[in-house]
């Protein structure tokens, strides 16, 4: 009944082939986004410091931190914590999450696993996260 | 605002923004996505237990392999994963028979009701990796929206719409045969 059985030869080494050259497709999708990642970060701070170096000479750090300190609006104070509230907010909730998860699991693996004794898993980590060798 | 205290803000709030989209939201759309299919997966199991469907259909077999192996890999579910996939299996795949091929294979002594639940199962798998792929690529998306628009029109206009419709579908099905067959292989190779 088992459908691994019903595989001929020729198509298991077949998908053997296939699972080879997803791996190396997926190893070039992650260098990509990686770059894509780390390109958009690294633009905005080298951006950020070429507008702060076309000053130098004008002011010496001392200024531009006092400068800066009575210059900065309350309004955008408050909309940086507003947006780390969020974050803060969002993180609280998805551990809760995932504690809840981990804690359901296993009674859920169990109860199910007397019904259907073929069950397979998705072999994520008890708390729902990807398996640290499936992240490379 | 001065110019130093402009460039300060715009670049604390653009590294921000840059995060959320970059990495925070690529995480949540993983977890959305995951959320989904786990919860897709216990009203397949669900509908087993009911008897409308058998835990020992190949068929069933085949379709929780395949979500499990989108629930594991969801976190590499994207355009890119999908452009490079299409690319580097093409050819391996074409030695293997098609996933929907041997899904019809699979389900096909089993009575009418069991096929269409099974389909429908099939379906709303694919509705949801087509999801992730679109939603999980924000700009990749975008981009590819404005080349759609730009080269699907004019091809409808020029060929008639209902062959280019014909020629999409035909597409759309050949790329979602090589995602399935990939989360099949993942999901295969596990067992409990």
């Amino acid at each position: 009944m088992s459908r691994r059985k019903s595989k001929s030869k020729a198509e298991l080494i077949a998908e053997n082939e296939a699972l080879h050259r997803h791996g190396v497709g997926s190893s070039i999708a992650k260098v990509l986004t990686s770059l894509i990642q780390w390109v958009g970060l690294s633009s905005i701070t080298y951006f950020a410091f070429r507008a702060i170096d076309s000053l130098s000479g004008q002011a010496t750090t001392a200024d531009i931190g006092v400068s800066f300190m009575a210059d900065i609006k309350v309004s955008v104070m408050l909309s940086w914590a507003a947006g780390a509230a969020g974050v803060a907010y969002g993180y609280g909730q998805r551990k809760l999450r995932k504690n809840t998860v981990e804690k359901l699991h296993k009674r859920n693996q169990e109860l199910e696993s007397e019904f259907d004794k073929r069950r397979s898993s998705s072999q994520l980590t008890p708390k729902g996260d990807t398996r640290d060798e499936d992240k490379s | 605002m001065n110019e130093i205290t402009t460039v300060f803000v715009s670049w604390v709030s653009l590294s921000f923004l840059a995060i959320v989209v970059l990495w925070l939201y690529k995480d949540y759309r993983t977890d959305a996505f995951r959320q989904k299919m786990f919860s897709l997966r216990d009203r397949m199991f669900d509908d087993a237990m009911a008897g409308k469907l058998s835990f020992d259909d190949d068929g069933y077999g085949m379709l929780r392999s395949s979500m499990n192996g989108f629930i594991r890999f969801g976190h590499r579910l994207n355009l890119l994963e999908i452009v490079t996939l299409g690319l580097s299996m093409s050819r391996a795949l074409k030695k293997t028979p098609k996933f929907d091929a041997r899904f019809e294979r699979n389900i096909s002594d089993l009575p009418n009701e069991k096929q269409k639940l099974l389909r429908h199962y099939y379906v709303q798998m694919n509705r949801l990796a087509v999801e992730q792929v679109i939603k999980s690529s924000l700009l990749l998306s975008l981009l590819l929206v404005l080349l759609g628009l730009l080269i699907v029109i004019p091809i409808a206009v020029k060929i008639g719409a209902s062959a280019a419709i014909k020629k999409l579908r035909r597409k759309y099905r050949s790329a979602l045969n090589k995602l399935d067959a990939a989360a099949l292989d993942e999901g295969d190779c596990v067992s409990f």
